[in-house]
């Protein structure tokens, strides 16, 4: 088991967002989050995540406690080694490049730059040719291949996507669960994929269903 | 981190530029004012170091100082050659260096003196011999680096200070021969030619008396150098015979006394009237004309030079068949006399002798030099203050400039604590970046007010004459610089503080 949530609670102002939210993910297992906007999805990402803290329960990474109500946020160094985060619109520092944005979040990520890791990454997700562009002169495929080339070089043990379809159509949706897919696969890691999307259910070996801050079943 | 700084730093490179610019500019200023008031005070100080006293021609003190021991002003006038061993017997000074100007070669000061000169600027001879007799030179190092001058070689001085192509009037008749090249110094003496005195009236056609006998230096020596040795072996026939008349009345003068034995003794003793008393002999200074003495000629043969003239040493400022004509009655004199004491006994009381006993004026280099630099002093604070606001205006703009990038690229911080970066580094990279910003403007105002000071130090006379080394870095430099970081960095503080306090998810929820 890589991913444990366990008891997982969360409230804002009297609302409650979150409810003893409980689920495990195995090593390269596959996992869609899936939710209507308000279901708490986000939240619970920023909880898995270690951004935030969750009021109740705990997160753990292989064992080692990534969030729980005594703290989160500054368990970095348990984030740096074992998250990719795709975000769900462009994350990209806007006065580096391409490419300088992969080696910045190497090197923060993992402590040094592995320019051969980044071309292949490029490579694979066909924006070797951007490398040097900045990221308001890319496409939002571009952008989107770009967020997923930025989570694979840090060769992630769990790779979370938040929204990566949302403002694709159909193909292009089509294509980054594949590369999804394919990127998990070539570093063997975890992937959970949070999403309103319905045309994604059925895309991955779990999915899990949130609705009003409380796993249900499928 | 240093890369990200820097890369935002080229993301908006107007601002980048001007804010760089703005810093440059103060430190540019700031590093001029520093190295002209450091550069000047210290020469001043180096120069005027072991001399006490400047005595010469009433006029300005301040131009008598600049004239006589920074060589950059035009002396005030003469005084009589006699002032020299008045000044000399007194118990309280220690040391009496005459100086006679009026001529340059190439723009560098021909300065008849002896070879206490030397010892006052603890010069070392670096090559060849110091100057023996008449027409022997000396030159300093810079001289010798500008004008290519070797030993051996001769060379014809012109009138005046310094070089005018227009009305450069030579003295052929009596070339200069260098006999020893300097060791660099660092001080004015660099860039002086010195002669014993009696070059400087042997220059200008000055005779002098032995025993009621003129000899006139301009005659028996013309065309070449041969003549000035002539003069030398005449002049030793002086030695012999002073030693022979020790007895008579120019026993009074003390040989051993005198700048140059040799020639000083024959000049001496016919400067000197044993009629004279102390007071006497200062109240000739500057009006040696009005001296009756049967060695001073006709009131008319000297020409008492206005102060803000370039008068040779001998009150001559006639030429041509004029000129011709009054040598015979030209009467040696001296520029001015550095004194050093031999005790505090003398500052109380020599310079308030010669300045109200005398036609003389005594001037305190100290006093001068202060009076100086308090004047252009006061000049260069209000600049310096201008200077400094323009430095904090920088700041200012640096200030703004982050505080905008700090609101804008909250999302881009933001990013950075979600990859892994502690709120330290994010601290940092905005730190940094007003660090990046200062530095740049620190390093470009150096070069540039650097760069200045070299242009103007090769087309300006007064600097060079000044020693100005236009790429010497100064220790309060670097102080200044860290002043200049030091603004780069509270600048950044507060907009790195802002991006310190981001809370990364709700910055990016915000910024979705």
């Amino acid at each position: 088991m890589l991913l444990s949530v366990s008891g997982v609670g969360k409230s804002f102002s009297e609302q409650t967002v979150l409810r003893d939210v409980n689920f495990e993910l195995d090593q390269a297992e596959r996992a869609l989050l899936l939710g209507p906007s308000g279901s708490g999805k986000s939240t619970l990402l920023n909880i898995i995540c270690g951004l935030q803290r969750p009021d109740s329960g705990r997160v753990e990474i292989d064992g080692e406690v990534l969030a729980d109500a005594d703290g989160a946020g500054e368990r970095n160094d348990v984030r740096r080694r074992n998250l990719g985060i795709v975000f769900q619109t462009l994350r990209l520092v806007s006065a580096l490049s391409l490419s300088a944005n992969l080696e910045l979040a190497q090197k923060l990520q993992t402590g040094s730059v592995d320019k051969a890791a980044i071309q292949v990454a490029l490579e694979r997700l066909g924006i070797a040719h951007r490398a040097h562009a900045r990221p308001h002169e890319l496409s939002q495929g571009e952008a989107q291949r770009a967020a997923i080339a930025r989570a694979l070089v840090v060769k992630p043990r769990l790779l979370v996507a938040d929204e990566p379809t949302s403002a694709l159509d159909t193909k292009n949706t089509e294509t980054v669960a594949a590369l999804l897919h394919e990127v998990a696969d070539s570093v063997g890691a975890t992937l959970l994929v949070a999403t309103h999307d319905e045309r994604l259910r059925g895309s991955f070996g779990k999915t899990l269903e949130l609705r009003a801050g409380e796993i249900v079943p499928c | 981190m240093l890369k990200l700084a820097w890369a935002y730093l080229r993301d908006r490179p107007l601002t980048t530029a001007l804010n760089i610019l703005l810093l440059a500019i103060a430190v540019a200023m700031l590093v001029l004012l520093l190295q002209f008031g450091t550069q000047a005070r210290d020469r001043f100080e180096r120069d005027a170091e072991g001399i006490d006293l400047v005595v010469g021609a009433k006029g300005s003190p301040l131009q008598l100082i600049l004239s006589s021991v920074f060589h950059v002003d035009q002396p005030t006038g003469n005084v009589p050659l006699n002032s020299l061993e008045l000044l000399r017997r007194d118990p309280a000074v220690a040391r009496v260096t005459p100086l006679a100007l009026g001529d340059n070669f190439d723009g560098y000061r021909i300065v008849g003196t002896d070879s206490g000169f030397l010892e006052l600027h603890r010069a070392r001879i670096a090559e060849g011999e110091p100057f023996a007799e008449p027409m022997d030179a000396v030159i300093g190092a810079t001289v010798a680096e500008r004008t290519g001058a070797r030993l051996g070689q001769k060379f014809i001085g012109s009138h005046g200070l310094e070089t005018d192509a227009a009305d450069d009037q030579g003295h052929e008749h009596a070339p200069f021969r260098v006999t020893g090249i300097l060791a660099p110094t660092g001080g004015v003496i660099d860039r002086l030619i010195l002669t014993p005195v009696e070059s400087v009236w042997l220059a200008h056609g000055i005779h002098h008396y032995h025993d009621g006998e003129a000899h006139e230096h301009g005659a028996e020596h013309e065309a070449d150098a041969s003549h000035a040795e002539d003069a030398y072996e005449h002049e030793h026939e002086f030695e012999n015979e002073a030693e022979a008349h020790s007895a008579h009345h120019h026993a009074l003068i003390d040989p051993a006394l005198l700048p140059m034995q040799p020639f000083a003794s024959g000049f001496q003793l016919a400067a000197y009237d044993p009629a004279d008393d102390a007071t006497g002999l200062f109240q000739r200074a500057h009006h040696t004309e009005e001296h009756g003495g049967s060695s001073s000629g006709t009131a008319s043969s000297i020409e008492t030079a206005p102060p803000d003239a370039s008068p040779p040493a001998m009150s001559m400022r006639r030429s041509g068949p004029a000129l011709q004509e009054q040598r015979g009655a030209l009467e040696p004199e001296l520029t001015a006399l550095l004194v050093t004491y031999r005790n505090a006994s003398g500052a109380i009381r020599i310079p308030s002798m010669i300045n109200r006993q005398t036609e003389m004026q005594a001037a305190v280099p100290a006093v001068e030099t202060a009076r100086l630099l308090d004047l252009v002093g006061a000049s260069l604070d209000g600049l310096r203050i201008f200077a400094w606001l323009l430095a904090l205006t920088g700041g200012l703009a640096v200030f703004v400039a982050l505080l905008g990038m700090a609101r804008n690229r909250e999302g881009d911080l933001a990013l950075l604590r979600v990859m892994g970066a502690s709120r330290g580094r994010v601290f940092a990279t905005v730190i940094l970046e007003g660090l990046i910003t200062a530095a740049i403007g620190g390093v470009l105002g150096w070069l540039a007010a650097h760069g200045m000071l070299s242009l103007a130090q090769r087309n300006f006379a007064t600097l060079r004459d000044l020693g100005f080394k236009p790429w010497q870095p100064l220790p309060d430099e670097g102080l200044l610089l860290l002043a200049v970081l030091a603004i780069g960095v509270i600048a950044a503080l507060l907009p790195a503080w802002r991006v310190y306090r981001i809370d990364p998810v709700r910055t990016l929820a915000r910024t979705n």
